[in-house]
């Protein structure tokens, strides 16, 4: 059975995580991935955080996240500022459907590689960018990482302690969920070359992804003049609705009730079926009103069970919960388990590593199991010699003069 | 302006939750027709606010003015024989269904993905819910503060002395959204080869966990390090790992810090404080991230957000600036992108809506309005399915439509 986008060839420009995400989710759609990375790649482009393996030999090759984001891709080294590297380059983009890059907005332009420069080549060729804040405007040239956009377009002022300081959520949430818009960029773009037989070139701006991802915020200072501030895990009108201590070292459980046979049956699970009779938990408008006094009541049951215990019991009784699941339970849990999420592969300098996959399964579309992440320029060879057909000499005077070298070059950035 | 990419696509979006109308609100900005199907009490989105003076009004809701921009409405009562074939006959028109709807339910109404399948070889079904549809928890309930712990990501979330700390919002259903959407635009670039469509399980507790790609998080546990919630710094404590990326108090509000990958000078520059730069320090960053804390913050004393932020950026430093969200509504750069297009509904009124991430050349996409509650009743039920308008006074005196 084939994948949605087996043969569509995607020159994959991008670096640190949004980028290589949406193009990591691209491979694993099928698409062949090409990795242009940059001769001095240690700066950014195999990034530094986690640091390598220790005592990793090649450490450039023994890196977690790189590993991780670029599972099932090829890899070459082009210097695009040399003459002969960026020829290489536009021969590869006449043979390729996709261009994805997240450089800073006047990268390509400064390296003459522009949407109109790449669609002489390739008249078809669909490019997505990804700016952090957008290729125009008074910040369009402003460097920004996940977080920092977050803070930027709201949602770090959104999420927080109740009356606390602003917050993120954890880990690099604008990076992926600007990834996934932009892989679903790419798709459609695809989808319309097929029909039209038109190319083109898309922006993906990561700051708006986020605020896509809050729009219904941005409607409460226009309607009702308020701005709004974090809740913590309150919500507008649902209570009871937060996190409870159980038993064991930072264990948490999720409880939310959104109607009157969830607050019911959770009363009848805590043992204090006396609450329903109470006047300020009548109803959801009254138990809103004094929700802070059910933290007890429900704390003193949640603390003598685990997280996945409490979940089993609450959700058997029909109460909305959720355990507070770590990373590691996650890697154990057999729900997790039976639905396949996690994979693992194994590569040539880290040994076997366990990642997630695409959250979905269809029926018709088999699961891809990816191959490891490239070697630095593993693919050199293949890629200029056999597919773009340059003569081995050139390509051996491109590696020795560092134009396409088979190791990084240290210093020169 | 999309480029009308998926004009003649044909989405029926049988849904109740903000992650299928996202999905939906995706598809609709890329040129996708896309019908509501909403009970004759209308969608359940349409009584979220904000309203307009706090004074709710089904058409007036800012959730469902900015979800439900750009599709067209007709109203069904999926409980009624006469209303599932209806559904039905929809369905024979479309190319994708897009629902919610919990697993059980689903199936008693006759959407199970078999039938659907057998009957609609070439209809792409997306079934988005909490747990998935297979699984031992598939039968659980779910809300986005569920979904957020179960995804893991609460343990990542919030300080370490607190309690796990839910991101703002609706984050998790917005995953689930922008992830079936994704699956969706997979189905329709498969169905072209194949010519069959498909069923797609998805679950917005996995699409939330599907963010964790690209930080090695499973790695870390394979190391023996349980990532964990570590205020607004990263995850990762490795001493030698970069430093700063976190939020720190300035003059009248708050800024992200952010290292510079190009620039690690550039924190001393911009505070004037040589030991910024110390190579004893550039050598461990994340091993100094309460010394680098205190340096900025006294370092920035007296600017403001916006001033610091302006001047870290002409360094090439990046820091920016936390916003609220009526800031970010008004900030020049969304200005310039035209992020916010006015959009006028007849009876809510003028609101700026957020528009699409996602741009196709230089002019920013304008949505079309919200429909109100079945207003395109007659024009698809007559005019597209043949009823006669007495059929239409019959189904809704039956509480069809």
């Amino acid at each position: 059975m084939r994948l949605p986008l087996e043969g569509i060839r995607i020159v994959d420009l991008t670096l640190v995580i949004a980028g290589p995400v949406a193009t990591r989710i691209l491979a694993a759609l099928g698409a062949e991935v090409i990795k242009v990375e940059a001769p001095w790649g240690r700066a950014i482009g195999r990034g530094s955080s986690p640091p390598s393996l220790p005592g990793a030999p090649r450490p450039y090759n023994a890196l977690p996240t790189f590993n991780e984001v670029n599972r099932g891709k090829k890899s070459i080294s082009l210097n695009l500022q040399h003459p002969l590297g960026r020829a290489a380059f536009l021969r590869l983009v006449t043979l390729s459907d996709v261009v994805v890059e997240n450089l800073s907005p006047r990268v390509l332009p400064n390296l003459g590689l522009d949407y109109p420069v790449l669609r002489r080549y390739r008249p078809d060729v669909i490019l997505v960018s990804m700016p952090a804040l957008g290729h125009k405007g008074p910040w369009g040239h402003y460097i920004a990482f996940g977080p920092g956009v977050e803070a930027l377009g709201g949602l770090s002022s959104i999420t927080g302690y109740e009356g606390g300081q602003p917050h993120k959520p954890g880990n690099y949430y604008a990076d992926q969920n600007a990834a996934f818009h932009a892989a679903l960029a790419v798709l459609v773009a695809v989808y319309r070359r097929r029909r039209t037989g038109r190319g083109a070139h898309l922006r993906v701006v990561l700051r708006e992804a986020t605020q896509a991802t809050m729009g219904e915020f941005f409607l409460e200072p226009q309607m009702t003049g308020r701005i709004p501030t974090p809740m913590g895990n309150r919500h507008p009108w649902m209570a009871p609705h937060g996190i409870y201590p159980c038993r064991g070292e930072d264990a948490w459980v999720a409880i939310a009730c959104a109607t009157d046979a969830h607050f019911h049956a959770l009363c009848a699970v805590i043992g204090r079926p006396d609450l329903t009779e109470d006047p300020r938990f009548a109803d959801s408008l009254a138990r809103k009103r004094h929700e802070a006094l059910l933290d007890a009541p429900i704390s003193a049951w949640t603390r003598r069970h685990t997280p996945r215990e409490a979940m089993l019991i609450l959700q058997g009784m029909g109460v909305p919960a959720g355990a507070v699941l770590t990373v590691a339970d996650i890697l154990g849990d057999p729900h997790w388990r039976e639905r396949g999420f996690v994979e693992e592969v194994d590569h040539p300098e880290m040994g076997r590593t366990l990642h997630p996959t695409l959250p979905w399964q269809a029926t018709g579309m088999p699961r891809r199991q990816s191959t490891p992440a490239p070697l630095f320029a593993q693919d050199n060879r293949v890629i200029l010699q056999d597919l773009l057909g340059l003569p081995p000499a050139v390509v051996a005077q491109m590696d020795a003069e560092g134009v396409s070298p088979s190791e990084p070059v240290e210093g020169s950035r | 302006m999309t480029g009308g990419a998926l004009e003649g696509v044909v989405v029926v979006e049988a849904g109740r939750g903000v992650g299928i109308a996202y999905c939906g609100r995706l598809l609709a900005d890329q040129g996708a027709r896309v019908l509501m199907v909403e009970p004759p009490s209308g969608s359940p989105l349409r009584r979220e606010g904000p309203f307009p003076q706090d004074l709710p009004h089904p058409e007036a809701g800012g959730l469902f003015l900015y979800l439900a921009a750009g599709k067209e409405s007709v109203t069904l009562n999926l409980h009624t024989p006469s209303g599932r074939s209806l559904l039905f006959r929809l369905l024979e028109r479309a190319d994708v269904l897009l629902e919610d709807l919990p697993p059980q339910e689903r199936d008693t109404l006759g959407l199970a993905p078999e039938a659907v399948g057998a009957r609609f070889p070439r209809l792409v079904h997306l079934s988005l819910t909490w747990f998935g549809s297979r699984g031992p928890y598939s039968t659980f309930q779910g809300c986005d503060l569920i979904a957020y712990a179960v995804s893991g990501y609460a343990s990542l979330t919030g300080d370490p002395d607190k309690p796990p700390l839910k991101a703002g919002g609706r984050q998790t259903e917005y995953q689930g959204g922008v992830n079936g959407a994704l699956a969706v635009l997979a189905a329709l670039l498969q169905r072209e080869a194949t010519g069959q469509g498909q069923w797609i399980d998805l679950s917005t507790v996995e699409a939330t966990a599907h963010t964790f790609d690209g930080v090695a998080l499973f790695h870390m546990v394979q190391r023996g390090i349980l990532p964990k919630r570590n205020g607004t710094r990263l995850i990762q404590q490795d001493p030698h790992a970069p430093y700063p990326s976190t939020l720190l108090p300035v003059k009248g509000g708050w800024v992200h810090a952010h290292w510079s990958p190009q620039n690690p000078e550039g924190l001393a520059l911009l505070t004037g404080n040589p030991r910024l730069a110390d190579p004893e320090v550039l050598a461990a960053p994340r091993g100094h991230a309460d010394e680098i804390d205190a340096l900025l913050v006294e370092g920035l004393k007296g600017l403001t957000p916006a001033e610091v932020m302006e001047r870290a950026q002409e360094m090439r430093v990046p820091f920016t600036a936390v916003q609220d969200v009526a800031q970010a509504l008004s900030d020049p750069q969304n200005a310039a992108m035209g992020f916010f297009p006015e959009v006028e509904h007849p009876v809510a009124g003028r609101w700026r809506l957020p528009s699409s991430p996602i741009h196709w050349g230089e002019e920013p996409h304008t949505p079309r309005r919200a429909p109100l509650l079945g207003e395109q009743n007659r024009a698809v039920y007559c005019g597209e399915l043949g009823l006669s308008p007495e059929d239409l006074v019959r189904l809704r005196a039956g509480g069809v439509v």
